[in-house]
């Protein structure tokens, strides 16, 4: 019981020096209470950690939690200093990137007859239905009539070479 | 447009991503909705058809992303330089002035990697760079010479079989458009400038110079290489065998920059074996995937970028737990891998499909395996990258960061969001 006394003195104490002082001081007296132990302090340590300019230095950095300052903005990743930049290119890029593109996608979709699709089935319509009027083979390996094509005459081709 | 580009160019110094996407909006009743059949010809050289169109809004797209992931104030004339030599390029109807801007690009792409890259070897990557390139293109610089002494014309509206009448001088005078998709052979050079260039550089490497190649092939195909199948069959051989080849050298990458710049290769191998197939639908299909590739690869090098500024290291055993380290992000990151992996819903799948349907009508059904093998590991690397960046404790010793939405982000949700939509509504392309 009386140790247990003591042990939360001494935290006590150490808390309300470390909370004023910053230094904590970690005396280490060994003092033995054996009713055995004669003996005197044998020995007595101190920590000091001195890290008072760093946590000074932590401190200040994170007591601002303002996500409106300055010091506290997170970029978009356009600039890493330039806020007013960052956040106008960002601005700009996902607008023409993303809305113009989406306008022209429906400005592209509702165009009339794009490369002229609708115009050439409609031409394949018409020109199937004229083949069956007058009688034709619907796909005719020859695209031009065979009658019509002037070809050179025998003498003309001597000494033209052939080439496949 | 062109005059909107140009406009950019005094206020280079304070050119942010929002101008470009601008740009994008302003630009787009004339790129992507075309009322004609034919092309758009804008003056004399420049035209605006079904595939100039959509890789110029690509490059308009990947020049606002590559502005927002890099200090406008440092790079943006870079930025700009690269995306308007591009847009000529792409949009170009003359032979002449599209080797111009072709050989072009190489010119704001070598001041980014000298200028922003961080190791001593980015000077021997844009000598590698600017060698494979040059070097290449002297055959086709000799075609177009000889070409103008039989035509008197650098009209790109020839339809003669040329190439495949030149015979070996055919497969030679092409050589510079395997070299910058890249074919297998010719593939070092966009390791090495991967490796060395900024995070920026790297997006214009992966989502616009590439591209430069595909379109070259269809311009010179379809000019010149109509009947030409004995060109496309060895370009096609050589381009299958080097697909497989570098999406196995991608499970071996130990550099994540490694890792995606030969997975670039494989796919960009799709496209080149799709271009050489001669087919509609073959032709479409590398037009699904050069966009779908285009965003994917862009992503994936701005993500794992802005990972390398936090994480200081590459590797891919350092650069782990990304999904515990920034949660929010990671989703993105997710999104975007799973985009490049081509499954659906994403253009990727839609560009696979496709570009299988024109590879197994043009070519012989020996191709199919390989073909399959080609898919099957282009996956599995992309895999390996997810699971290794994202899984895991982190190697390094950043903390969690829960900041919500930010920049990071948003680097995703650019890349991903278009591959979803334009697997739905696939055209707009």
């Amino acid at each position: 019981m009386a140790t247990l006394l003591r042990t939360v003195a001494r935290a006590k104490h150490l808390l309300a020096v470390s909370r004023h002082t910053r230094k904590i001081v970690q005396p280490s007296c060994l003092i033995s209470t054996s009713k055995k132990n004669k003996e005197e302090i044998s020995a007595t340590v101190e920590n000091v950690s001195s890290k008072e300019e760093e946590l000074r230095q932590l401190e200040e950095h994170f007591a601002n939690q303002d996500p409106n300052s300055p010091k506290n903005y997170v970029s978009y990743g356009w600039s890493t200093y330039d806020q007013e930049y960052d956040q106008f290119s960002h601005n700009m890029v996902l607008f023409t990137g993303i809305t113009l593109m989406v306008i022209m996608v429906f400005f592209l979709s509702y165009c009339p007859d794009h490369k002229l699709r609708n115009w050439s089935m409609r031409e394949a319509h018409l020109e199937l239905a004229r083949r069956e009027k007058l009688g034709l083979p619907l796909i005719d390996r020859n695209v031009v009539d065979p009658s019509k094509v002037i070809l050179p005459s025998e003498e003309e081709l001597v000494g033209v070479k052939i080439r496949l | 447009m062109l005059a909107v580009l140009l406009g950019l160019l005094p206020s280079f110094g304070e050119v942010g991503c929002w101008q470009f996407f601008t740009l994008c909006f302003l630009s787009s009743p004339i790129i992507l909705y075309r009322g004609s059949l034919e092309g758009y010809v804008m003056g004399d050289f420049f035209i605006l058809d079904d595939w100039s169109s959509s890789l110029v809004f690509l490059c308009f797209w990947l020049g606002a992303l590559m502005l927002m992931i890099s200090k406008p104030e440092l790079s943006g004339l870079s930025v700009w330089g690269v995306v308007f030599c591009c847009f000529l390029a792409f949009s170009c109807w003359n032979f002449l002035w599209f080797y111009v801007f072709f050989e072009l690009t190489l010119v704001p792409m070598a001041i980014m990697i000298l200028k922003w890259g961080m190791q001593p070897e980015r000077i021997t990557a844009t000598f590698y760079m600017f060698l494979y390139t040059l070097g290449g293109s002297i055959p086709f610089l000799v075609f177009l010479v000889f070409v103008f002494w039989g035509e008197s014309s650098f009209f790109m509206g020839f339809n003669a079989d040329l190439l495949g009448g030149l015979g070996w001088w055919g497969c030679c005078a092409v050589v510079v458009f395997f070299v910058k998709i890249p074919c297998y052979p010719f593939h070092l050079w966009l390791t090495k400038a991967h490796v060395e260039a900024p995070t920026t550089g790297s997006m214009a490497l992966a989502g616009l110079l590439l591209k430069l190649g595909g379109i070259g092939l269809m311009r010179v195909f379809l000019s010149f290489g109509q009947l030409s199948y004995s060109v496309q069959v060895f370009w096609a051989n050589v381009g299958i065998w080097g697909g497989v080849l570098s999406s196995v050298a991608c499970l071996r990458q130990v550099d994540s920059k490694a890792l995606i710049a030969y997975s670039s290769v494989g796919h960009m191998c799709l496209v080149q074996l799709s271009i050489l197939s001669g087919s509609s639908v073959g032709w479409l299909g590398a037009l699904f995937m050069m966009v779908a590739h285009g965003l994917s690869s862009s992503g994936l090098f701005g993500i794992i970028g802005e990972y390398y500024d936090k994480v200081k290291s590459r590797s891919l055993m350092v650069c782990s737990g990304f999904e515990m380290l920034f949660p929010s992000s990671g989703i993105w990151w997710c999104m975007v891998v799973f985009c490049s992996m081509s499954c659906p819903p994403s253009l990727g799948f839609l560009g696979e499909v496709v570009m299988g349907m024109g590879v197994c009508g043009s070519f012989p059904l020996g191709f199919i395996p390989c073909f399959l093998l080609l898919f099957f590991f282009s996956g599995a690397s992309m895999m390996v990258l997810y699971t290794s960046v994202s899984h895991g404790s982190s190697g390094s010793s950043l903390l969690p960061s829960f900041r919500g939405v930010g920049k990071f982000s948003y680097l995703g949700v650019f890349h991903a969001t278009p591959l979803f939509l334009l697997f739905f509504f696939p055209g707009f392309l």
